[in-house]
């Protein structure tokens, strides 16, 4: 028998009776059978535990003090109002960046040189500070009207051009402008994705019941994020990073799960890949 | 089609090809179930290309096992069926002829490609169309790689070029 032929005789697999019947039952039972969608909460709910012990631990990311410089770290958050406080003694928090500025240094040395005591009212225009000195935190918002220290409660106002070169240097916005072109790396994603699955006669995923949950999931987390934002302080970092990998895993495992087309999981995979990587870069940046 | 019909129709040559596409019973019951299940769940209502889309799913199906157990296998969440090492278990239909047991082995021990353009287009006997259809290749690329399947088989059953006879042996 020639090999055409040989090969034409395995299609004669006898059909297995048994377990078709036993797939068949199978498929029933199964299809009541819950969503995994509670382990992903799960993970999400875990991750965000350990995380936040991670914050809760002091941080002392503050170099060792020497004789000339009592002061160890300056931190400041652009932009604050008054009766509340961003800035954190580390620039693992979101929009809190470490001060180099010398003259800021020595601004905070020795503030009585440059500052008098007075009462008054922060202006407009703040700027949350940490100074970070013989290891402990020392809180100010500066504006352009003056200073005020949030441990003792003390206003100052500046008395010399020292004064105002501070809190230029300190009111200043230190994100990088063109960091918020990224986002918009999504419309010519889309536009690809789009073009291919045209010339591939391919369907997208179409939102299921699931991808319904995932949305209110990851709307959920958005909204504690900008909550937390708002209210609460700036976000941290490491968090930040984890939920954006979480926010890919999560949508990517659905895009495994319903997936019919290897094309389209390709094309998906990317796609998540490109967006998770992104909202990493824009938190480290940030 | 309600399911059932789609079932009867259709879980012969689902399980066959993956059952060949994978050489283990447990593992090809378990994708088996799987490919029926998407269908079950699926929102598909073209008739006319279910035959494409059912052995679309299969296929995925069977490289997202290649696929995950090459690359991400320390992933939380894996079905039983991803987790677990294939294991070549030869159907009792196959070992009942020493010709098609040694055809079945040297299929076995083609590359994937080459193992599933031989079974659409010589064990099922499935047009260029059709096969061009599920694979999402062009007519021109199965054609190529039918033939290059075809010669690999060849050299795998005829001599000892690949080692296929002491592979084959050493399965018993």
């Amino acid at each position: 028998m020639d090999l055409n032929n040989r090969l034409k005789e395995l299609n004669k697999l006898p059909e297995d009776q048994y377990i078709k019947n036993r797939i068949y039952e199978r498929i029933h039972r199964k299809e009541k059978k819950g969503l995994p969608i509670w382990k992903e909460g799960a993970l999400l709910f875990t991750i965000a535990m350990i995380t936040l012990f991670f914050i809760m631990l002091p941080q002392s990311s503050s170099s060792p003090q020497t004789a000339s410089h009592p002061i160890q770290a300056i931190y400041m958050h652009f932009g604050g109002e008054e009766g509340q406080f961003f800035a954190r003694s580390s620039s693992l928090y979101m929009s809190v960046k470490k001060v180099q500025d010398p003259t800021v240094f020595s601004f905070f040395e020795d503030l009585t040189q440059y500052v008098e005591e007075v009462d008054g009212k922060l202006g407009n225009h703040i700027t949350d500070v940490v100074v970070v000195r013989d290891g402990q935190e020392e809180h100010y918002q500066i504006s352009d009207t003056g200073m005020l220290n949030i441990d003792s409660g003390q206003f100052f106002v500046g008395n010399s051009d020292v004064y105002d070169e501070v809190f230029e240097a300190l009111y200043s916005v230190k994100i990088l402008p063109w960091m918020f072109i990224f986002p918009l790396i999504m419309v010519p994603i889309n536009i690809f994705s789009m073009s291919y699955y045209k010339r591939h006669n391919l369907q997208g995923i179409k939102p299921s019941r699931r991808m319904w949950g995932l949305i209110v999931l990851v709307v959920a987390m958005l909204s504690s994020v900008f909550a937390w934002a708002a209210w609460v302080g700036p976000l941290y970092k490491p968090l930040m990073i984890m939920c954006a990998f979480l926010y890919g895993f999560i949508i990517w495992h659905h895009i495994k799960r319903e997936v019919q087309t290897y094309s389209v999981y390709k094309v998906e995979t990317i796609k998540i890949s490109i967006i998770s990587a992104t909202l990493v870069l824009i938190i480290i940046l940030y | 089609m309600e399911f059932d019909e789609l079932y009867e129709q259709y879980f012969q040559r689902i399980y066959q090809f993956i059952y060949y596409m994978v050489s283990d019973p447990s593992l090809a019951e378990d994708l088996t179930q799987e490919t029926f299940i998407r269908v079950y769940k699926g929102q598909f209502r073209n008739e006319a290309a279910m035959d494409t889309y059912i052995r679309r799913i299969a296929r995925n199906l069977v490289y997202d096992t290649y696929r995950k157990k090459a690359l991400i296998k320390w992933l939380p969440f894996q079905r039983k069926h991803e987790k677990r090492e294939t294991q070549y278990v030869p159907h009792d239909w196959i070992m009942q002829s020493e010709e098609r047991r040694l055809l079945y082995e040297a299929i076995q021990l083609l590359k994937p490609e080459y193992r599933e353009v031989l079974i659409y287009r010589k064990i099922e006997e499935l047009s260029l169309a059709e096969t061009s259809e599920i694979l999402g290749w062009s007519t021109v690329k199965i054609a190529n790689t039918q033939r290059s399947a075809m010669k690999a088989l060849e050299k795998k059953l005829g001599g000892d070029d690949f080692g296929f006879k002491q592979s084959t042996e050493g399965t018993q």
